[in-house]
């Protein structure tokens, strides 16, 4: 365990497990709170109150309790980049695999598919499609809708990487004992050369997951991602913005946990390249 | 290499270009024209369009080519595309290449600003670094560039918009030229600072580290070591072995930002009300304005795909190491 790897995993841990128990946590009914107010509670007595001892990071324009609303709001922000990174590792490595494993024409036909992709920066890309579909197919929650949105998008890095992995991988000596012993392609592929190429690609995966938290932070802050009252880490900077000149609070801080949260992945990212360099 | 294979290269490289974009657009047109929502909603003010009949619906339709199956109406799209014609802008009745056209200025002027502030910091900072890797400076300057590389860009912006322009006064507050008209580039200046501060944020952390990299592994190397032993100086030795050979992979590099300064500005020409591409592609899709949103991403998706073959030309041009390898990859 490389130190980066140390003090981002233990960050992103420490932020997983707040966003996680943030009911319990940051609420004004349970008997384990920390902060107790929940992020929807109006305090009208406290409006854009600055840091306190009650309120440790301060109200916003209604006297909601901005910790409160940063916890929940992490919940969001959260499974938003856990979602989009999950859809890029997938998409990713199924087809990553598939293309370094088979090659061929079917190799070419994907490769010109990440290509097109690859060609929409995610933020453009997420933009355009939230844009012209928001507010549609309430099945989904929203966290999950725009996780899904940026994870489209953000596959590419991680196909061309699982690919030349794999291909990599196709001319060891394993692969060719498993063929030897009569393997057919897609057990190969899948039970043989992904799982060589997992731990590698772990890194590419850590940056995808910065990216994506960054990338919801945008959205948010564009009023593309979770819609108000209900708080994300992105809406809750435009929020602050409205007010910056008045309550610095509320930009700081909701900046202060993306900042947090995306370099706590980029050093566990950085930190497995150094690990797996050694 | 032989210019008859370079000439290969390059139309193969177009070529599969070619493939990409109308991929891009295909996928683009599909997904605008056929995802939720009536396309005359667009079109039409929402009290008219309560108002007309269904024969009026129909003939509209008709009119506008909604009638026809879709993939014909993506080929008539392309094939005016091909002939230089975007469409028209659904909000503002101008044709879309004039919308584009009035907003590549300011988008260039902010990129080339940020570019500028990028590589003038980012690889001087970067040699000195590796000159003197390893000391306490190095490390100190490394870990602020990796903090960097993780901070939002855009709250950068409104935290430096709120300091540097609101509380102290020191630079505008937005917008690309004074209230009063336009007083030349000069004038502008003072507008450009913060934009392409922020726009290049990202970009300064990267290209320091990777210079800084590049230009240590040339010091480091053998060739630096014998050309110490014939007894060169070691500022030459800094300037053939570290700065040169830095110098090639971060050409590239131009080219593969190239999409990302436009795309990048979307947040930062918001926030400094700057009137540019990423402002035209937001409220073009926030209006629902299908052609131009359409125009842009062909745009967009033709810089994306530029930019990589021009850093693939430029890194054979530069480097002849290189060009074995490409040749047999492509």
């Amino acid at each position: 365990m490389t130190p980066p790897l140390r003090i981002g995993g233990g960050i992103v841990l420490v932020l997983l497990a707040l966003s996680v128990l943030a009911p319990w946590v940051a609420s004004s009914s349970s008997s384990f709170a920390i902060v107790p107010f929940g992020p929807l509670e109006l305090d009208q007595e406290q409006i854009l109150a600055a840091p306190s001892t009650t309120h440790w990071l301060g109200t916003d324009q209604v006297g909601r309790d901005l910790l409160s609303r940063l916890l929940h709001g992490g919940r969001q922000s959260l499974a938003t980049g856990l979602t989009a990174t999950l859809v890029a590792v997938l998409l990713a490595a199924l087809l990553g695999a598939a293309a370094g494993a088979r090659g061929g024409l079917l190799d070419t036909a994907f490769c010109r598919m990440t290509d097109v992709v690859y060609a929409f920066p995610v933020l453009v890309g997420a933009i355009a499609m939230l844009g012209q579909g928001s507010g549609e197919d309430p099945s989904l929650p929203p966290s999950v809708r725009v996780g899904l949105v940026i994870g489209i998008f953000s596959w590419p890095v991680l196909f061309r990487f699982v690919r030349s992995e794999v291909r990599r991988w196709a001319r060891s000596e394993f692969a060719a004992s498993a063929r030897a012993v009569g393997a057919p392609s897609l057990r190969l592929a899948l039970l043989h050369l992904l799982p060589a190429a997992a731990i590698p690609a772990l890194v590419p995966a850590s940056f995808i997951a910065a990216g994506s938290i960054l990338a919801e932070a945008g959205l948010g802050f564009l009023g593309l991602g979770m819609q108000p009252p209900e708080p994300s880490w992105g809406n809750l900077i435009l929020d602050g913005m409205k007010t910056v000149d008045t309550a610095w609070w509320m930009t700081l801080f909701p900046g202060l946990f993306v900042f947090a949260t995306v370099l706590a992945f980029q050093l566990v990212g950085e930190g497995l390249r150094r690990h797996l360099a050694r | 290499m032989k210019p008859a294979r370079f000439v290969a290269l390059l139309l193969r490289r177009l070529a599969t270009g070619l493939i990409t974009i109308v991929g891009v657009t295909l996928v683009t047109y599909l997904v605008l024209a056929e995802l939720p929502g009536d396309p005359l909603a667009a079109l039409t003010p929402i009290d008219q369009r309560m108002a007309l009949s269904v024969d009026q619906r129909a003939q509209l339709r008709a009119e506008l080519g909604l009638d026809r199956p879709v993939l014909m109406r993506y080929a008539r799209w392309a094939g005016r595309l091909l002939g230089g014609d975007f469409g028209r802008s659904v909000r503002t009745r101008r044709p879309v290449f004039t919308e584009i056209r009035r907003r590549l200025r300011p988008t260039i002027e902010l990129s080339v600003a940020s570019l500028l502030l990028v590589t003038c910091i980012g690889l001087p900072l970067g040699w000195i670094l590796a000159k003197r890797a390893g000391s306490r400076a190095d490390t100190a300057t490394s870990s602020l560039l990796l903090v960097l590389y993780a901070l939002p860009s855009f709250w950068v912006a409104i935290v430096l918009q709120n300091l540097l322009a609101v509380s102290w006064g020191l630079l505008p507050l937005y917008g690309r030229t004074p209230a009063g008209g336009d007083p030349g580039l000069w004038g502008r200046l003072p507008f450009l600072i913060l934009p392409a501060a922020c726009l290049g944020l990202h970009q300064l952390a990267f290209y320091t580290r990777f210079a800084r990299n590049t230009a240590l592994d040339g010091i480091n190397s053998v060739h630096a070591l014998f050309a110490r032993a014939c007894g060169l100086r070691e500022g030459r030795v800094m300037l053939t072995h570290g700065v040169w050979p830095s110098l090639v992979p971060l050409a590239t590099l131009i080219g593969l930002i190239l999409p990302s300064l436009v795309t990048g500005s979307i947040l930062i020409e918001t926030i400094f009300s700057w009137p540019g591409l990423g402002r035209l592609f937001y409220q073009a899709v926030l209006s629902r304005d299908t052609p131009v949103v359409l125009g842009m991403t062909v745009i967009i998706a033709s810089l994306t795909i530029v930019g990589s073959l021009v850093s693939d030309l430029l890194a054979s041009t530069l480097d002849p190491r290189q060009r074995r390898g490409k040749e047999a990859e492509l």
